[in-house]
């Protein structure tokens, strides 16, 4: 028997839906990779190890008039994509996102028909860079993988730096393409399809039979989640989806992934350099996969009373936790946990000595820069997951703490939580800077923000390097999931797209995404925000509005000054005006509630206020805040 | 000569603004410097940058300044009212007249702060976009007197 494919609008999540959503998802708790055993669920709906009669059987039975060859040649009633479909699911992959393409109709088919549209859910995206970044946002709140489907040589291109920043961002993007050599277009077939975008994807493999399907379909889960975590690409023969299924293959068994920790000399090495360090400082960039991570450096800087550097991107220690900060003074040992990005490793006093524990050296082999600055040489250099390592690092650490060490720890610690809660007390006092300023200030906009969600489960789902860092200072972020960092690769374009995807991962909690997306990363691909609309994903957008490339403003006038030539013309071919852009109007468009061009900053609370009230009904809202440069 | 773009975009701009309530240009922040400017000689000159001294005050025009403001992109770091930005603040001018001047023309780190050159930006040009900071209104009221950063601060331990 099969079942129907599933009405999107009956299995969108209305208001109702998402409350309960919240409840349910509150039980369950996050699932984490880390903690999250991947078993295959039970057969689905049309299971193909008992395959249901023919028509040409029922034909027979019914004493029906029989199918005529021609037809007959033409039905495939079991294709090899259902065994695709089925192999997904056993996988736990809760969404596939695409743009369509005939080099994947067969496994569409199988998806929408055999599987029912859930679990893989297809979800329409309107360019493949979106569909790439939705799964790399969702990636990083669900803890798991989704999938972006990409058609032949052309998705794949459009998608791949997306698939790039998801690389450099460590985050794990089920990513398959379709290819078929019997196509209608050529030039979308590549005899190396993969080798577009070889150089960051953590593997690739294109299997040559539906065995070999399931084989490589269950070693690509694990190696994309087994850190470094990265994008992998599976390669889908035409052919091997549209060739009738005989025999279906068993689903592979599926173990869930190990964690690489640092060997027991190493954590002995480390925990000796940090209890015996005068001023030790933790410089943290994506340390915390998982919850998990944030609670083990706590306990590590607990320990130490050491100072828990963020690193600004994803959220690796409680914004408030009284450690947090750069600490006090010149650091003489610092420890960098998973450097990446944007972010350096930290700098000390010339003679520091620097440790480093990065997953990102088993990517050694890679073309491209993804270690952050400078982290690729320190005196104890570990390849090793961080987060895995902390355990046995605490343990380490606790063994040699002498009672001498400790009454100077607590000293250290007193100076260093002072120092922090001067630091916010100055972040507060300077947000007051231009509040009252038209094009409205950045601070403000953060500031106002907060208490309207600070009460409600929440989510911040965009970078906040150009938006002074506003979220951080200002609000009290503790878990994974209140800052889910940055492009990774630094490739604009992403916040919109990702923040869709950490939406989609909210929406089954209940929680409120927040995303403010700057001008120039929204436009250039807009259409995400009819995906977000159709698919009923509540997600709040501001757009900072500053009419600009604003990043490229600076770089521009600073590059006139240094050729003493006049800062004037720095506005060329760095500024979206002539004509202004109505991004209500854009959203409104794509079917979103939407308001501005928000100018006075009297009209910024109640505009948010409308707009957290529309998301915590289960819809998306866009409100367009034209805003100071920075 | 302006190109029709530049023109429209620095419109566009002051445009923006429209919400802030500043003092007339000739309020008493201008005026001020009116009778200052009248006060010293004529010996106000461009070429008193290059001896290293300050410069005798320049009668700024806040309306000019404003259009200059945003035409040599001072908002792109110091922001639309000289209170935001990667730079420092500007409103209200710590600098005087002249040092202002100075600095414009040798800022101690160029690659953070842009050197103006005397041939695109004159003195008095810089006289303008100073009486145009000059003018503006502060639009930073005290944190406590803002009720959401009064509140943080209260959570904020002593
Ligand atoms: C590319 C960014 C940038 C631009 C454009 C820029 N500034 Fe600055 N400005 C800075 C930075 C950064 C500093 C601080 C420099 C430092 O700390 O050494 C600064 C410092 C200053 C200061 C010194 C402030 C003080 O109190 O010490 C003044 C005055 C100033 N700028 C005025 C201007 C004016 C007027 C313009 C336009 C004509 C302008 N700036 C354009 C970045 C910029
Ligand atoms: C794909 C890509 N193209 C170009 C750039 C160069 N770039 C860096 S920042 C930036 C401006 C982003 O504009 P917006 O999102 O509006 O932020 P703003 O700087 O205005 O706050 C650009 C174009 C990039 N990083 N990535
Ligand atoms: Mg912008």
């Amino acid at each position: 028997m099969k079942t129907k494919a599933t009405n999107p609008r009956a299995a969108a999540v209305g208001r109702r839906g998402f409350l309960k959503g919240a409840a349910a998802g509150a039980a369950a708790g996050a699932a984490a990779l880390a903690d999250r055993t991947v078993r295959a669920e039970p057969a689905s709906p049309a299971s193909p190890a008992a395959p249901p009669p023919t028509e040409a059987q029922l034909a027979r039975e019914t004493g029906l008039p029989p199918r005529s060859r021609a037809v007959d040649a033409y039905i495939v009633e079991h294709p090899g994509s259902d065994y695709m479909v089925d192999v997904l699911r056993a996988l736990d992959i809760e969404y596939c996102a695409s743009n369509c393409g005939s080099s994947f109709e067969g496994l569409q088919e199988s998806m929408v028909n055999h599987g029912g549209n859930r679990k893989p859910e297809f979800l329409t995206c309107l360019h493949e860079e979106s569909a790439v970044a939705m799964a790399h946002g969702y990636a990083k709140v669900a803890g798991k993988p989704m999938m972006a489907l990409l058609h032949g040589t052309v998705g794949l291109q459009h998608a791949s730096m997306a698939i790039y920043n998801a690389y450099c961002d460590r985050a794990p993007v089920y990513v398959a393409a379709g290819l078929d050599y019997a196509g209608p277009v050529p030039a979308h077939n590549a005899t190396d399809l993969a080798a577009l975008v070889r150089g960051f994807v953590k593997w690739d493999h294109q299997p040559a039979s539906l065995e070999e399907f399931g084989r490589s379909a269950v070693r690509a889960y694990r190696i994309a989640t087994t850190p470094p975590m990265a994008p992998v690409l599976v390669v889908l023969d035409a052919a091997l989806q549209k060739a009738p299924l005989q025999n279906a293959p068993a689903v592979p068994p599926i173990s869930p992934p190990r964690f690489p920790s640092a060997d027991a000399g190493a954590v002995e090495e480390i925990a000796r350099l940090l209890v015996e360090a005068e001023n030790p400082r933790i410089v943290a960039g994506l340390a915390a996969r998982t919850q998990e991570g944030i609670d083990r450096l706590v306990e590590l800087a607990e320990l130490l009373q050491a100072p828990v550097d963020g690193g600004g991107a994803r959220l690796n220690f409680p914004s408030r936790h009284p450690l947090a900060g750069a600490g006090t003074g010149t650091a003489d040992v610092i420890l960098n946990l998973e450097p990446g990005g944007r972010q350096r490793a930290g700098a000390g006093s010339s003679d520091a000595r620097t440790i480093t524990i990065s997953s990102a050296e088993f990517l050694a082999s890679s073309n491209f820069n993804v270690y952050g600055s400078g982290s690729g040489t320190a005196d104890v250099l570990v390849a090793a997951d961080a987060q895995a390592t902390l355990p046995a690092l605490i343990e380490e650490v606790r063994r040699s703490i002498t009672d001498d060490r400790r009454r100077l720890f607590a000293e250290r610690g007193a100076a260093i939580a002072a120092a922090h809660a001067e630091r916010r007390r100055r972040d507060i006092r300077d947000a007051r800077h231009g509040w009252n300023a038209s094009p409205v200030s950045l601070a403000r906009i953060a500031a106002e923000l907060w208490p309207l969600i600070k009460d409600e489960d929440w989510s911040f789902s965009s970078p906040q390097g150009f938006i002074g860092g506003w979220p951080g200072r200002l609000w009290d972020m503790k878990r994974t999931y209140h800052a889910i960092g940055a492009q990774g690769g630094g490739g604009i374009g992403y916040s919109l797209p990702a923040s869709v995807g950490a939406a989609l991962a909210n929406r089954e909690h209940g929680r409120i995404t927040v995303n403010i997306n700057g001008d120039g990363d929204l436009n250039y691909a807009p259409g995400v925000l009819w995906t977000a609309v159709h698919h009923r994903i509540p997600l709040l957008t501001i757009v900072h509005n500053n009419r600009a490339y604003h990043q490229e403003v600076m770089y521009l006038q600073q590059q006139c000054a240094a050729r003493n030539r006049g800062v004037d013309r720095a506005p060329i071919g760095t500024t979206i005006t002539d004509p202004d852009i109505d991004y209500a109007q854009m959203a409104k468009a794509y079917g979103m509630y939407a308001e501005g061009p928000i100018e006075h900053p009297a009209d910024l609370g109640p505009t948010l206020r409308r707009g957290v009230e529309r998301v915590k009904a289960g819809e998306p809202a866009l409100i367009d805040v034209v805003s100071q440069p920075r | 000569m302006k190109t029709v773009f530049q023109r429209r975009l620095a419109r566009h701009h002051s445009a923006r603004r429209g919400h802030v309530t500043r003092m007339p240009s000739w309020g008493p922040p201008a005026f001020l410097a009116l009778l200052l400017a009248a006060a010293t000689t004529a010996a106000a000159t461009a070429s008193s940058t290059r001896t290293g001294q300050e410069p005798a005050a320049l009668r700024g025009d806040a309306t000019v300044g404003e259009q200059l403001y945003e035409d040599y992109t001072c908002y792109g770091c110091h922001g639309h009212t000289g209170e935001t930005g990667r730079g420092p603040r500007l409103n209200p001018p710590r600098l005087r007249q002249g040092q202002f001047i100075a600095y414009l023309r040798n800022p101690p780190n160029p690659r953070r702060m842009p050197p103006y050159r005397q041939a695109d930006v004159s003195d008095q040009k810089l006289a303008d976009i100073y009486a145009f900071i000059e003018s503006l209104p502060s639009a930073s009221p005290n944190a406590e007197d803002i009720p959401v950063l009064r509140g943080l601060l209260e959570e904020t331990p002593r």
